[in-house]
């Protein structure tokens, strides 16, 4: 199994779509950080013209920023940002980018006959289960990687204020979403939390193109059912009345923290559970009695 | 010294017999040769002694193995079933390299002399997408024979090859058998069929038969 997972990896890695779907996701996570780079510049001089006119106004006024919480690097990086379209759009091709990345090779190997190579040199189980993790990895790392890099650049912009609930207004997370303790209270665990999050979430949506792989038989519909799903949770949730639920459904919205609804824990496991679990059972059924023709 | 027995084989796909009733023993020391037109079952028969599918009636045993019981796939075993494939982007030696490593029985210098055998270069930079269908089977066949295996399934071996590549085909069958593999060989073509092999079997419609020569060949 080890031998046969370094390949999948290596293939996974090395291959010219996950580089491909890593490089576009790069490019946007670095267009944010321009855009905030940008935006905390014209921030910080309407802060200073505010003070100006303060001084002029006011003649015991003391300097300094006295809304300094709502705007941090905790509410403008990458995974909170709800504002920027390069954010919205970041997590809008997540869906497309994370199968795109490897999840569509057991389709391929199928139809070329490349599996016979692999399986005759080891088994069934060994193919079957090194590449689920082949996928999941590389769709989990073309979503993270960025995001990681995008938190550290935005930082050397924006500092990092701990995020205070008096400003809860200014922030994507609020008191029923997942991980809001932590936002709140331990901000720079939040950001890991996060980043491990949509690591899993990403890996899970790319599982889908992978289990899609043993019913579907053309390969831009294995890429793109995935992105597809996304798109109609999101928009199927606009078709339930706002009383009715309050909970977020978009796999865009969960990943970006940047929905119109409440990002539930419950929701969120279900959203992440449901792909792994059916690509776990279609490997462990494959495993046994797949028939490679 | 390898044997494959098969015990009254037959296979089913959505209720359409495939391969019928087949009892067969194969053994090293000499080249099998399957004769059969298109959808005969010459393809099918060879997934079933490599294990890729199971039978649905009868047992495949492999040097006394039971195939789907006491072993998923032969022990020891070189193929190359219906079109080599391979990776687009990698060259010839690093797409044998990658598959090599799976069980990492065999040298770079192994991969390398494989490759020659099949008069391709090693050194070669070149895309498998840019071979021509020639190299794309001889390269098939090398991938086969690098880990010296101890069964060897060549399904339609000579497919894309010229005059000379079968008799390069020929050359590396014969060096495989004074090595000791059991082969078993396909091909539409009678007259290639018996410039390869040493004992012929005829497919019809599932069914396998010794190849008797005909009055009017």
């Amino acid at each position: 199994m080890g031998k046969m997972m370094k390949v999948e990896l290596t293939k996974a890695f090395r291959g010219r779509f996950f580089l491909a779907a890593l490089g576009i996701a790069l490019l946007i996570a670095l267009l944010q950080v321009v855009y905030q780079a940008e935006n905390y510049q014209s921030y910080q001089e309407s802060v200073q013209r505010a003070e100006l006119f303060m001084q002029e106004m006011e003649e015991n006024y003391e300097p300094g920023n006295p809304y300094l919480q709502e705007y941090t690097l905790f509410n403008h990086w990458l995974c909170t940002d709800y504002v920027s379209l390069t954010a919205s759009l970041f997590w809008f091709l997540i869906p497309i980018l994370a199968p795109l990345a490897y999840g569509w090779s057991l389709f391929l190997e199928r139809r070329s006959g490349y599996i016979k190579n692999a399986v005759l040199r080891s088994s069934r189980a060994a193919y079957f289960f090194s590449k689920l993790a082949a996928v999941f990895l590389a769709g989990g790392t073309v979503a993270t990687v960025p995001a990681i890099l995008n938190v550290l650049l935005v930082a050397l912009f924006v500092p990092a204020v701990q995020p205070d609930i008096a400003y809860s207004v200014n922030y994507p997370v609020t008191y029923p979403t997942i991980f809001s303790w932590f936002f709140y209270a331990m901000p720079v665990l939040y950001v890991v939390l996060r980043i491990l999050l949509n690591f899993v979430f990403a890996g899970a949506l790319a599982t889908l193109s992978y289990s899609l792989s043993f019913w579907v038989h053309n390969r831009f519909a294995v890429v793109l059912l995935p992105f597809l799903l996304a798109l109609a949770l999101t928009h199927l949730q606009y078709l339930i009345p706002a009383k009715l639920h309050y909970a977020e459904f978009s796999p865009m919205y969960i990943m970006g923290a940047n929905g119109f609804y409440y990002e539930l824990p419950g929701v969120v496991l279900a959203e992440i559970g449901i792909p792994l679990a059916l690509s776990l059972i279609l490997a462990a059924v494959s495993s046994r009695k797949c028939e490679i023709f | 010294m390898a044997i494959i027995e098969l015990d009254h084989v037959t296979k089913k796909i959505r209720r359409h017999t495939v391969i019928d009733d087949v009892t067969v023993t194969i053994q090293s020391g000499a080249i099998t040769g399957l004769k059969g037109i298109n959808g005969s079952g010459k393809t099918m028969l060879m997934r079933l002694v490599s294990g890729l599918i199971l039978p649905t009636r009868g047992n495949i045993h492999i040097n006394g193995e039971l195939l789907g019981k006491d072993i998923t796939f032969p022990r020891s075993i070189g193929a190359l079933i219906e079109n080599p494939a391979f990776l687009d982007a990698y060259s010839g030696f690093d797409n044998l390299k990658l598959l090599a490593s799976i069980q990492g029985k065999i040298s770079d210098e192994e991969i390398e002399d494989a490759i020659r055998r099949v008069e391709l270069n090693p050194k070669d930079k070149k895309k498998y997408r840019k071979y021509s269908l020639g190299m794309k089977q001889r390269l098939g066949i090398a991938a086969a024979i690098m880990e010296h295996p101890e069964i060897l399934i060549l399904d339609e071996p000579t497919n894309a090859l010229d005059s000379d590549g079968i008799e390069l085909v020929r050359d590396i069958l014969h060096q495989e058998k004074e090595r000791g593999a059991l082969i078993l060989i396909s091909c539409h073509d009678l007259h290639i069929l018996q410039a390869l092999s040493d004992v012929i079997y005829v497919m019809r419609e599932g069914r396998l038969s010794p190849y008797e020569k005909e009055a009017s060949e």
